[in-house]
């Protein structure tokens, strides 16, 4: 039996004769997105938890939804994604008096997944750098509690381990606000969801940060990037991911010429870690300048099974 | 015995210079290997967008014959099942611009440029070269049996040519061709040598000319040694295979109903072939030359290629096993 399975992140646009639509649109777009994702060898999906009502609404329930996806060859929803890019007077997550808001918000997510084996409970553990800013001891500690909060709520409710993701635009985004974080947060309860292309961004070496953190890592999303952000395209406005002044697509699929991502590297720390577990494959925008997101995964999953696993396996076990 | 599959590139050349650089190659040998191919059906092309297509032009892009079949195979792509010609198409290289089977003077030189696929296809691990048996349709040529038999001293003599390499010779009758029934069809066949000639069935084209493709399949069963198995989305109910440049006009262009795409993926659901009921025939009569699956007029090529992929292993090949 595998050690490890693949699942996929959600992030999908095709073109139709309506312009780009995606899987929720209709049934028949969702099935055409699940063959496609089963039939390069993926096993599970991701999702972002706001759309959990529109599969719902789709299938009459997320148990149907769970018996269409194991016809087509997937197991089940894997993870459920949230983050709230933007502060809001509503809802400031180093505001502790909004904490609640936010526990409540995501007890209602997870609530809506119960019973369907759903392992994770993904967040980007604050609003972006500058809606967070200033990023200080304080603020993080205020933020940790949070999460400690949330994860305990997260783990013993809903079974659900509560993964953060630090995108490289995100309030805690560089190795010495990620060891703070990790510091003040409880390893039962708050666990580090590695985006591979996000740290790299950032600055920070994914296979580094896994080694140092590989107890408390849940989970990945494996996706390349050709560019390190060294000027600050982290503060663009409105969305850093669309607004840099240095590139306009930051992310690309593993294997693509050019990565920065050390994948083989960050496979055989896995293999020495004794990985056992979901590994995620995200293709987010991979249709900016002329690609699409079926070539993208087709592609990645060829270099996941013909380069990563027999890394991880050994290549007589490949 | 189980049926050996392969995919047709054609789907990602769908424009003069959209199928070139090796990267793209790459990107498709990939793609359709994660989705459980391992053999591809390459068109004849000419000149400097159609690297592909010719044996010089594979030499200067990859180094060698070899090279390329290096390349696929590091891809995942064990063999290069049949290459796809039309004599109508220009040959730059041999300042041909449109050679015809039914004119015997041409014979020489068909036979000829199809010479260096005898070696080829050996080489990149196939054996059947796929013709277009027939021009378009045109008022000024009929069906009849000598035309047939100017059309079959051609391919006989290509036959010929290719057997001693063993490579197979398909004669292949799509939905514009001046063949427009079973018994158009028989009667070119038949006077061809089955040693050496067979037939190349495409099963969306079939059913765009109104014909039963399992039915055909069952009549020449004998003959068949080739199939391109897609989908077709509407018939030519309006004839208009007898447009001017119906590849243009009426596969591009949608005819005067504007018709989106003709062709879709296997398990289209506004599909007119039963797949199904097509593979089975195919099981059931032992059939042993390649089944082709093709999507032309793909708008994602990586899309059709998923989606006949599971369609494949998920349905087909299970019963196949069943």
């Amino acid at each position: 039996m595998s050690k490890i399975k693949w699942q996929y992140a959600d992030h999908w646009r095709t073109d139709s004769p309506k312009g780009p639509v995606n899987q929720f649109a209709s049934r028949a777009e969702m099935d055409r997105f699940i063959k496609q994702i089963a039939a390069v060898g993926l096993r599970g999906v991701g999702m972002f938890a706001w759309n959990l009502g529109a599969v719902s609404a789709m299938f009459g329930g997320l148990p149907a939804y769970n018996a269409f996806l194991a016809e087509r060859g997937i197991e089940k929803i894997v993870d459920l994604f949230w983050c709230q890019p933007q502060a809001s007077p509503g809802m400031t997550l180093h505001k502790p008096e909004h904490a609640g808001r936010v526990m409540g918000m995501l007890d209602h997510f997870a609530g809506l997944a119960g019973g369907l084996g759903v392992e994770n409970l993904i967040v980007m553990p604050a609003h972006g750098y500058v809606d967070t800013q200033p990023v200080d001891a304080d603020r993080i500690k205020v933020l940790a509690d949070l999460w400690n909060a949330v994860g305990r709520m997260s783990l013993e409710k809903h079974g659900m381990k509560l993964g953060c993701h630090h995108e490289f635009w995100c309030g805690i985004r560089s190795q010495d606000e990620i060891d703070q974080f990790y510091a003040l947060t409880d390893p039962a309860y708050v666990h580090l969801y590695i985006d591979t292309a996000q740290h790299v961004i950032a600055g920070v070496d994914p296979v580094a940060l896994y080694r140092q953190y590989a107890q408390r890592v849940n989970g990945f999303h494996f996706k390349d990037t050709r560019h390190v952000d060294t000027v600050e395209d982290y503060r663009s406005q409105p969305d850093p991911e669309l607004c840099a002044s240095t590139t306009p697509r930051w992310f690309w699929e593993m294997g693509t010429p050019g990565g920065l991502v050390d994948f083989p590297a960050l496979m055989q720390a896995l293999k020495e870690n004794n990985y056992e577990g979901w590994i995620g494959v995200e293709h987010d925008k991979a249709d900016v300048g002329g690609g699409n997101y079926p070539e993208s995964t087709a592609l990645a999953m060829w270099y996941a099974q013909n380069v990563l696993e027999p890394i991880f396996y050994g290549k007589a076990a490949a | 015995m189980t049926l050996r599959w392969s995919y047709a590139l054609n789907q990602w050349n769908n424009g003069h210079d959209r199928f070139v650089l090796r990267e793209a190659h790459a990107n498709a040998f990939k793609t359709l290997a994660i989705s459980g191919f391992d053999a591809v059906e390459i068109p004849c092309g000419s000149g400097r967008w159609e690297p592909l297509g010719r044996k010089d032009w594979i030499e200067k892009f990859y180094g060698s014959v070899a090279g390329l079949r290096a390349d696929m195979a590091a891809c995942g792509i064990k063999a290069a099942s049949s290459f796809l010609f039309n004599p109508a198409e220009p040959i730059f290289e041999e300042g041909a611009y449109g050679l015809s089977v039914l004119n015997p003077a041409d014979h020489g030189r068909i036979v000829n440029t199809l010479r260096q696929y005898a070696e080829l296809l050996p080489a990149l691990g196939g054996d059947t070269l796929v013709v277009r048996a027939l021009p378009n349709w045109s008022e000024k040529a009929s069906v009849d049996l000598a035309t047939m038999q100017v059309a079959a001293d051609g391919w006989n003599a290509v036959g010929a040519m290719l057997a001693p390499h063993g490579v197979k010779l398909a004669l292949n009758f799509d939905c514009v061709t001046m063949a427009r029934t079973g018994d158009d069809m028989a009667l070119l066949l038949d006077l061809c040598d089955p040693e050496t000639v067979g037939l190349s069935l495409d099963t969306a084209d079939a059913a765009i000319m109104g014909l039963d493709p399992v039915a055909l399949m069952g009549r020449f069963a004998g003959r068949l040694v080739h199939v391109q198995l897609k989908n077709a989305l509407e018939r030519d109910t309006l004839g208009e295979y007898r447009l001017p440049f119906p590849d243009k006009f009426m596969l591009a262009g949608g005819g005067a109903r504007k018709v989106a795409r003709w062709y879709g993926e296997l398990e289209s659901e506004a599909g007119i072939v039963d797949i199904a009921a097509c593979h089975a025939a195919l099981v059931a009569q032992g059939y042993a030359g390649w089944v082709v699956v093709e999507s032309d007029q793909s708008p994602v090529p990586a899309t059709s290629a998923m989606l006949n992929g599971w369609f494949v292993k998920n349905r087909l090949k299970h019963a196949e096993l069943a």
